[in-house]
């Protein structure tokens, strides 16, 4: 975090509203809420979070496929709203997209060639008669032979389908891709294989990523920085080695203690939370404090602000500063 | 919270699957997708079935419930459940079965649950089928004590809904509901039962299967790609690739041993975490699943096996019992055993 780099991207107080028509009532849901989020080049930002906390949307208004209706982006030192044309051409370049389902995000009647040419193309990235050679360097890079590129989606395994989609990411030098689950969809002993090729990229293509993801320890593994989502609000953000160390937050703790350890000599007792995720349930104070163990009344009264409790480290938690010195959680989370 | 796996193995078990080959009918020839299977569940046993997508696993949950597809079927084997080989009973018999004495939890009850009946309507209905001795008013009782015994809040509001009022958690719980209604349920076959769900419902959900299967004394087949549901859950596990069962070992002998290849490449591939590790290279299986049609000669995991030698590719081994009550299918067991010793989980 003491990086003195400036970042690639940094969005502050984004905000995203949908309306939603259930039962022919109209209600607001705000997606995302006031998050700020910096990226340094080169490195791994983790979003963490269950279905409905935000990271989807928070993905598609950083890669601007949804206009936040509030806040704002700045790419390498430019804010987005006041870019050219050009420049925004540029920005769809150094921005690129892997999507958790390979099956859905390829075009199923195109060749491998032509999906992964297309990009390159749409930028003019190359010429005509470069093209099939540049094809053939970024299938390379991705781990396929040049024979891919003349089979279709529906011919290609899961994990080969996920490098084309990976493929055509890389195809214009982005300097950040969002990857939105990259892996989840795929076999066990297929996820290794692109969590290691996605290593491999970021580390000889300078590459900064984006990591949205419910796994933990897959997070662990890949990410320089943390930050866990609870609907639509960032409630922790800290250099991962120090949130998997201590994390702060009473949801941090519990998505952690609830991921199945791959170990039988270390099963939960219990579940560390009750109840599910209720958008819109609580309009007063700290929304997670319906399933917080540890909620008291000041967390029904005001909503916890997002505050450093160390360098780096940020908790929106009202219990943050007692929680990092008490043991309170062996007592009541377990 | 495991019980002794040997004590369990001593009655005779619920489920006895022997020797089970199931094909796909193929304009080709049949297609196995399941070959020649043995596995066994004993009374109050939780056993872990794991395989990845493609590796016959959910193929084999249908065959005991008589609920193969069309295109597919058994060639050889007996399944034996409580004593009686299923493939001899009539079909109408085995239909009573299902939903009374043997029950199903699908991986997303949305496509199990009938979108436009009530879910009052879709738990009585269970008992109107296999326990039509009950009447109306005590069926609907039942359903609301079914409904708060696995954790559904206002269990009598519930009952008014449909299953798009529900979150996925508790469309879940009411499938297990649904599952458990009847009161005789001696082997549950829960497929990917918390794939579908979030972390921490996943938590909660297979806390209940734990509860339950004490509560209930009944037995579960669990079948899933997740190694860590696994390790939390089941008590014995049989581990599927390409069709066939490579190993079968107790849960803390699976995890602190594996013998097999690929159950030590599936272990090895899962992220620890920790500082030391971040960012470096995964252990990998590489190359992929082998397709079922594909002709076969030697161990089918042979051309991704690191250990590989010239035996394997010639000869399939056999599911080999070996000394400590496990089993495993590879020539090489024994002296990989050795090696893979002393591997430390997690610490």
């Amino acid at each position: 975090m003491s990086t003195p780099a400036p970042p690639l991207l940094q969005a502050s107080g984004l905000r995203k509203r949908y309306r939603l028509r259930s039962a022919g009532a109209v209600r607001q849901i705000t997606a995302v809420d006031d998050v700020s989020i910096q990226l340094v080049p080169g490195q791994t930002l983790a979003i963490v979070g269950e279905s409905g906390c935000g990271k989807s949307t928070l993905a598609k208004l950083v890669t601007q496929l949804e206009t936040a209706d509030a806040g704002e982006l700045v790419f390498d030192g430019r804010p987005i709203s006041i870019r050219s044309r050009s420049e925004r051409l540029r920005f769809s370049r150094d921005v690129q997209m892997v999507f958790q389902d390979p099956y859905g995000s390829l075009t199923p009647h195109f060749r491998v060639g032509s999906l992964v040419a297309e990009p390159l193309s749409v930028h003019r990235l190359a010429s005509a008669t470069a093209v099939r050679k540049r094809v053939a360097e970024i299938l390379s890079s991705v781990g396929l032979g040049p024979e891919i590129a003349g089979r279709f989606p529906h011919e290609l395994s899961g994990g080969q389908r996920q490098r084309v989609s990976i493929a055509r990411a890389i195809a214009t030098r982005p300097r950040l891709i969002v990857c939105d689950e990259p892996v989840s969809a795929l076999d066990v002993s297929v996820r290794s294989q692109i969590v290691n090729l996605l290593l491999d990229l970021q580390r000889d293509l300078g590459l900064s990523y984006l990591f949205i993801s419910h796994d933990l320890a897959l997070v662990d593994h890949i990410a320089d920085t943390v930050c866990v989502m609870y609907l639509g609000r960032i409630v922790e953000q800290a250099p991962a080695a120090v949130f998997f160390a201590a994390p702060r937050h009473p949801y941090s703790r519990a998505l952690m203690s609830s991921s199945p350890v791959p170990d039988p000599r270390r099963r939960n007792n219990a579940p560390a939370v009750q109840g599910e995720v209720e958008a819109g349930a609580i309009s007063t104070g700290c929304r997670f404090r319906n399933r917080c163990p540890l909620a008291v009344d000041r967390c029904a009264q005001s909503d916890p602000p997002l505050d450093p409790v160390a360098p780096g480290h940020l908790v929106a938690c009202h219990r943050a500063e007692e929680l990092g010195t008490r043991a309170l959680w062996t007592a009541q989370l377990g | 919270m495991i019980s002794d796996a040997s004590a369990v193995l001593t009655a005779s078990p619920v489920l006895d699957v022997r020797d089970l080959t199931i094909a796909f009918r193929h304009r080709a020839g049949p297609v196995q997708v399941v070959r020649g299977v043995d596995l066994s569940v004993g009374h109050g046993e939780i056993v872990g079935l794991v395989g990845e997508s493609g590796s016959g696993k959910s193929i084999f949950a249908r065959a005991i419930l008589g609920t193969l597809p069309r295109q597919a079927e058994v060639l050889e084997g007996k399944i034996a459940f409580s004593g009686s080989d299923l493939r001899r009973v009539p079909p109408s018999e085995v239909r009573q079965l299902r939903g009374d004495r043997m029950a199903l939890v699908p991986q997303e009850p949305m496509t199990s649950l009938n979108p436009a009946l009530r879910i009052g309507r879709q738990l009585t209905e269970v008992l109107e089928v296999h326990r039509p001795e009950i009447g109306s008013a005590a069926r609907t009782a039942r359903a609301i004590e079914m409904l708060d015994l696995v954790g559904v809040n206002l269990p009598g509001e519930r009952l008014a809904q449909y299953p798009h009022q529900l979150s996925g958690g508790l469309r879940q719980r009411v499938a297990i509901a649904m599952a458990l209604i009847c009161g005789r349920v001696e082997l549950l076959i829960a497929d990917e039962p918390t794939t579908a769900l979030d972390v921490t419902i996943q938590a909660q959900i297979l806390d209940l299967f734990v509860r339950l299967q004490e509560q209930q004394r009944m037995s579960v087949l669990l079948i899933t790609h997740d190694l860590g549901v696994i390790a939390q859950t089941a008590q014995r596990v049989a581990v599927m690739y390409a069709g066939e069962l490579v190993e079968v070992a107790g849960v803390n002998e699976l995890f602190a041993m594996p013998h097999h290849p690929y159950t030590r490449g599936l272990l090895d591939s899962l992220p620890r975490g920790g500082n030391a590790a971040r960012k470096s290279h995964l252990p990998s299986i590489e190359g992929t699943v082998p397709s079922p049609a594909a002709p076969r000669q030697g161990c089918a995991f042979a051309d991704r096996c690191a250990f590989r030698v010239d035996i394997c590719g010639r000869r399939a081994p056999m599911l080999e019992a070996t000394t400590s009550g496990r089993s495993v299918r590879c020539h090489r067991w024994q002296e990989l055993a050795d090696r893979f010793a002393c591997r430390d989980a997690v610490t």
